[in-house]
């Protein structure tokens, strides 16, 4: 909201302080209304307010000097609102009449009809006051319309006399198919509960938002009808909204006008039309006010200002405030007074509204710290160790997290799953590109990877907690998991370059390694098993992850079609778990166990096996002989190249032999190594070698 | 009394010539062997002559000899010594590296710097008594809004422009349902936080995302006021910026607190002062706050006589982009790796 200084000095004698404009401006916002801005206009400054929605009572210079009187103890000048001069003189009588026909939505209607104007451009001084708070002057009764609404805040509205048919109004709610053409030249289409203004046939206006075209005043318009209405807020938000059509007027009317100001605001208006545009009065003010609205009043106690503000304020200090804000403060008993709320004070509802009007007058900057008793034992959320230790194991391999939108789209998606997934939509997305969410957070870092590629990184580690949105099979669309997980992606370059290290890809079995230390970091034992019907991931090169059996995500090489779709040069590894399994199980704290006193042993197992045998078919065989003395088993060598025969793979394995009791004998240890080769043998058909 | 002689043996200042031409440790063994070689060395050899000596000789002449074997043995161990410390050098010289050669570049590690100063804040909050809590990213309508003294129509849902998925349900627009959540199933006294997601139908720019992060606080208990909202968030400042941060409250409206306020800090570029960031007024908004309103606290079965309360809700993106000084919110959900390094 633009108020001028100049402006409220008609109502309130700033210069009386002798202090600089910032000062005053400083002190709005220390009272809740935030001055954002001080420009310079024709050498008069502008304070840009940032008036919060429940104080419309400040979206006009009257209100705004209210507040700067009573924050300076100055007494506040309201203009004349009583009516115009004159008016028995005027013998021209034009008949009209106001009929309200909803009197919930459109509680009070006032209206004038004034004769003999002339329509022309405003006086200089008129025009120069609307120009320095950015309102467009039009003519003088469309300007004086906009000038009495920035000035004590009641929106207006003329109508060209002769243009209502048998010149009477009648309020009332649309009826279906019927439309009016706006002052901004489109049609709108009506319908049943928006509130209309009308004459005795056709709609003329959108009630508290905007005037028809038809109606509107015009240059060779002889007499008026001005109207001062109050309207329902709830009413004109709906049809403004519906419409998409926010005016000044509407604004003010949604969040709430003062139904008593109607007939002041008619009076102010008309003053100034007599003193700008001639005419004279051609009929009473006709005011249709069927149920006035009571005064409201409310109890404070000095008590629950010093329980909700943490002050003690003298009872002088509030007894002084109230009425500078025009409440009317009564002396009901020790401590307690009787408030009555001034009509434009729509915000004021329960005593502790009363309690805030105290406080921002006494100065929230003067209320000194306090702090609460001890209230119980500060605690982090029960995953929070979980993905810290998460957090902190992708950090030791060179991850970096990455935060993205939950937004998709079905195409965007659709090369991932090769055909668009079932995902939950927003109603009302903004764009075409965010129109539902995410069921993956795979894509996500796969955009992001993109993005990357494009600046020239190309080592690129990601990982991302976040949440992903599961819709169920039901159909319906309020039926959906919200469920967390992580995920991971890596590509370029293994090791860091250095002048001193081989070279080596990111690989299948560098991510693999990554997500068997995560999980083993929380106390989980992670389990392998391929799976080729991943949709994103390589067929060939693509696993799912357990634990204990329960299946807890995917992991894999992005799937060369993708790759492809991407323009990808590089092999990407991805992964994504779901964290709700983990989280689920509490952190353990470590359990020691012995380390033992006598040496283990370790032998070499080399050999050729068949490429198509698995190895984990083969570990899980060995496992089975139960050897309690077989510690560890390690693959300590692998090589599949040109000096062996086609298909087969060259195998080295580590076995760990130890006993907690004894040293293990030569003869013990060969023995095992004996049987263990000769399973290999047996079921692998594997052959040593040297 | 007749003394030893004092002169000097003839083999001494033969060994020292020997000795000063010798220029290694091989050479300096094989003088060893010249002069004290257990069969043919000169020393040894006069040693073992002493037998043919007159009784009344032979102590002088073997004192002579052994003076000379304990000198020539001590000059040959120093300069074995020295030959040792020379060779020792030598090897330590050859072994040295080029220490400017670039260090192994591990691959470096971070956490986002949201998350980063998200983390912060929860641990400053733990440590003031705080509980940490979360609600759902995906809201009805009731808790969203509703519960929160917003009902349809209510300007304050216009100026939070809201991506619904249904009639029903919304992503919520700020974390303040889980406070109401948190209510009904809880009795007071209530000390929480709650960091998390939250959207707007924002159009994406440098101050503008539709998806951002929040911190809710709530504390309800007999006799809190909103002298202790002043206190507890100026300590926070203080921890999360600097001890000499200053907080003022200013009146402003939020539907769910009454009184409501916003909290400015100090500036921290300027200290006060006045710069670009502040638009010269030396503070920089931060957060919403107020007390909670009597009509919350009745809603979730609290009686607001006895009890009262202190909310507030604040920028997670907005403090990181001024804790590390970062000129454009897009930034964050890029993920560019060179960006993210930096944390
Ligand atoms: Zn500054």
């Amino acid at each position: 909201m633009r108020i001028s200084c100049p402006w409220l000095r008609d109502f309130v004698d700033i210069d009386i302080l002798g202090v600089e404009t910032t000062e005053v401006a400083d002190a709005l916002t220390m009272v809740g209304l935030k001055v954002e801005e001080i420009q310079e206009f024709n050498d008069n400054y502008i304070f840009d307010v940032e008036v919060t929605t429940n104080r419309p009572d400040c979206l006009n210079h009257l209100g705004i000097a209210r507040e700067i009187a009573a924050h300076f103890r100055l007494r506040l000048k309201p203009p004349d609102f009583s009516p115009p001069q004159n008016e028995e003189h005027n013998a021209t009588i034009l008949s009209s009449s106001v009929t309200i026909e909803n009197s919930d939505l459109c509680p009070r209607y006032a209206a004038r009809v004034i004769t003999g104007i002339r329509i022309e451009e405003s006086p200089d001084w008129l025009r120069a006051r609307l120009e320095a708070v950015g309102q467009r002057p039009i003519n003088n009764i469309v300007d004086i319309t906009n000038y009495v609404m920035l000035e004590v805040g009641h929106p207006l509205h003329a109508f060209d006399y002769e243009k209502l048919q048998e010149n009477r109004i009648v309020v009332r709610t649309a009826k279906r198919g019927e439309s009016l053409i706006t002052l901004d030249g489109v049609q709108r289409k009506l319908d049943s509960p928006m509130l209309m203004i009308c004459d005795a046939a056709d709609v003329v206006a959108l009630a508290g938002i905007m005037g028809g075209e038809e109606s509107e005043v015009s240059e060779g318009s002889r007499s008026i009808l001005l109207e001062s209405a109050y309207f329902n807020p709830a009413t004109v938000h709906r049809t403004a909204k519906s419409l998409g059509l926010r005016t000044e007027a509407s604004f003010r009317f949604e969040r709430g006008a003062d139904a008593e100001m109607p007939v002041k605001a008619l009076n102010r208006a008309c003053r100034l039309i007599q003193e700008i545009a001639g005419g004279t009065f051609a009929s009473p003010v006709m005011d249709e006010y069927p149920n006035p609205q009571p005064q409201r009043t409310l109890q404070l106690r000095s008590e629950r200002i010093r329980k909700v503000v943490g002050v003690s304020v003298d009872a002088e200090f509030v007894t002084d405030t109230l009425p500078r804000l025009e409440f009317k403060v009564s002396h009901a008993q020790e401590g307690v007074w009787e408030v009555k709320v001034p009509s434009f004070r729509v915000d004021i509802g329960i005593e502790d509204d009363l309690v805030e009007e105290v406080a921002r007058h006494y100065g929230y900057d003067r209320i000194q710290t306090t702090y609460p008793a001890p209230s119980g034992i500060g605690s982090f959320l029960s995953t929070h160790n979980h993905d810290r230790i998460l957090t902190r194991t992708l950090g030791r391999f060179g991850f970096l997290e990455a935060f993205n939108y939950v937004f998709t789209n079905p195409s965007k998606e659709t090369p991932f799953w090769n055909h668009p997934p079932s995902m939950v939509a927003i109603s009302n997305p903004l764009t075409e590109e965010d129109t539902h969410l995410r069921v993956s957070l795979v894509p996500g870092l796969v955009e992001a990877l993109r993005r990357n590629f494009h600046r020239g990184n190309k080592v690129v580690r990601l990982f991302e907690f976040g949440k992903v949105f599961i819709p169920s099979d039901s159909g319906d669309a309020e039926d959906f998991k919200e469920t967390p997980r992580l995920a991971l992606l890596a590509t370029g370059e293994f090791y860091q370059p250095f002048w001193n290290t081989f070279r080596d890809e990111f690989h299948f079995h560098h991510l693999k390694g990554i997500v068997e230390v995560l999980l083993e970091e929380l106390g989980h034992q992670a389990e392998f098993e391929a799976r080729s019907d991943i949709a994103l991931l390589h067929p060939g090169i693509a696993a799912r992850v357990l634990v204990n059996g329960e299946a807890l995500g995917v992991l894999g090489q992005l799937h060369p079609r993708l790759q492809e779709t991407y323009k990808f040069l590089q092999t990407v590894l991805v992964a994504e778990l779901s964290l709700d399994p983990i989280y689920r199980d509490p952190l353990r704290e470590p359990q020691y166990e012995s380390l033992g006193r006598f040496p283990s042993i370790q032998r070499d197992l080399c050999f050729v096996v068949d490429k198509k045998v698995e190895y984990a078919t083969m570990l899980s065989a060995l496992r089975e002989l139960d050897i309690p003395d077989l510690q560890d088993i390690q693959l300590v060598d692998l090589y599949q190249g040109s000096t062996l025969p086609w298909g087969k793979v060259s195998l080295a394995i580590r076995l760990t032999f130890a006993n907690p009791k004894k040293t293990l004998t030569q003869e013990e240890v060969n023995r095992y190594t004996d049987e263990i080769f000769s399973v290999l043998k047996s079921t692998f058909s594997a052959e040593a070698r040297s | 009394m007749k003394t030893a002689p004092d002169r000097v043996h003839p083999l001494w200042d033969e060994f020292c010539r020997h000795l000063n031409s010798v220029s290694s440790l091989v050479e300096l063994s094989d003088l060893k062997d010249k002069y004290l070689g257990r069969k043919r060395g000169l020393i040894s050899l006069e040693l073992r002559k002493l037998g043919a000596l007159s009784p009344q000789e032979r102590p002088a002449a073997g004192h002579e000899l052994n003076e000379l074997k304990k000198r020539v043995e001590k000059l040959l161990s120093q300069r074995t010594g020295e030959f040792k410390e020379k060779e020792r050098l030598r090897k330590l010289e050859m072994e040295g590296i080029d220490v400017t050669l670039p260090g192994y570049a591990f691959a470096p590690s971070a956490i986002h710097p949201l998350r980063r100063v998200w983390k912060e804040m929860e641990e400053i909050f733990v440590r003031m008594g705080f509980a940490v809590v979360s609600g759902p990213e995906v809201e009805s309508d009731y808790y969203n809004f509703e519960a929160l003294n917003i009902p349809k129509g209510h300007p304050a849902r216009d100026d939070q422009d809201t991506l619904y998925l249904s009639e029903n349900l919304v992503l919520r627009t700020h974390t303040s349902p889980v406070q109401i959540r948190t209510m009904e199933n809880q009795k007071p006294p209530i000390r929480i936080i709650v960091p998390g997601r939250v959207y707007r139908r924002d159009a994406v720019d440098a101050t503008h995302t539709p998806m951002f992060h929040q911190i809710e606080g709530l504390l309800v208990d007999e006799g809190i006021s909103l002298a202790d909202l002043k206190g507890t968030l100026e300590v926070f400042f203080k921890v999360l910026f600097s001890p000499d941060t200053r907080v003022r409250l200013r009146p402003s409206y939020f539907p769910f607190v009454e009184p409501g306020a916003e909290l400015d800090i100090s500036c921290i570029f300027c200290a006060g002062g006045g710069c670009r960031v502040c638009k010269k007024s030396g503070w920089i908004e931060i957060l919403g706050a107020g007390m909670v309103h009597p009509r919350i606290l009745e809603r979730v079965g609290y009686d607001p006589e006895k009890y009262t309360g202190f909310a507030w809700g604040m920028g997670i993106d907005r403090i990181a982009l001024l804790k590390y000084q970062v000129n454009d919110l897009r930034l964050f959900f890029e993920n560019d790796v060179r960006f993210l390094r930096q944390f």
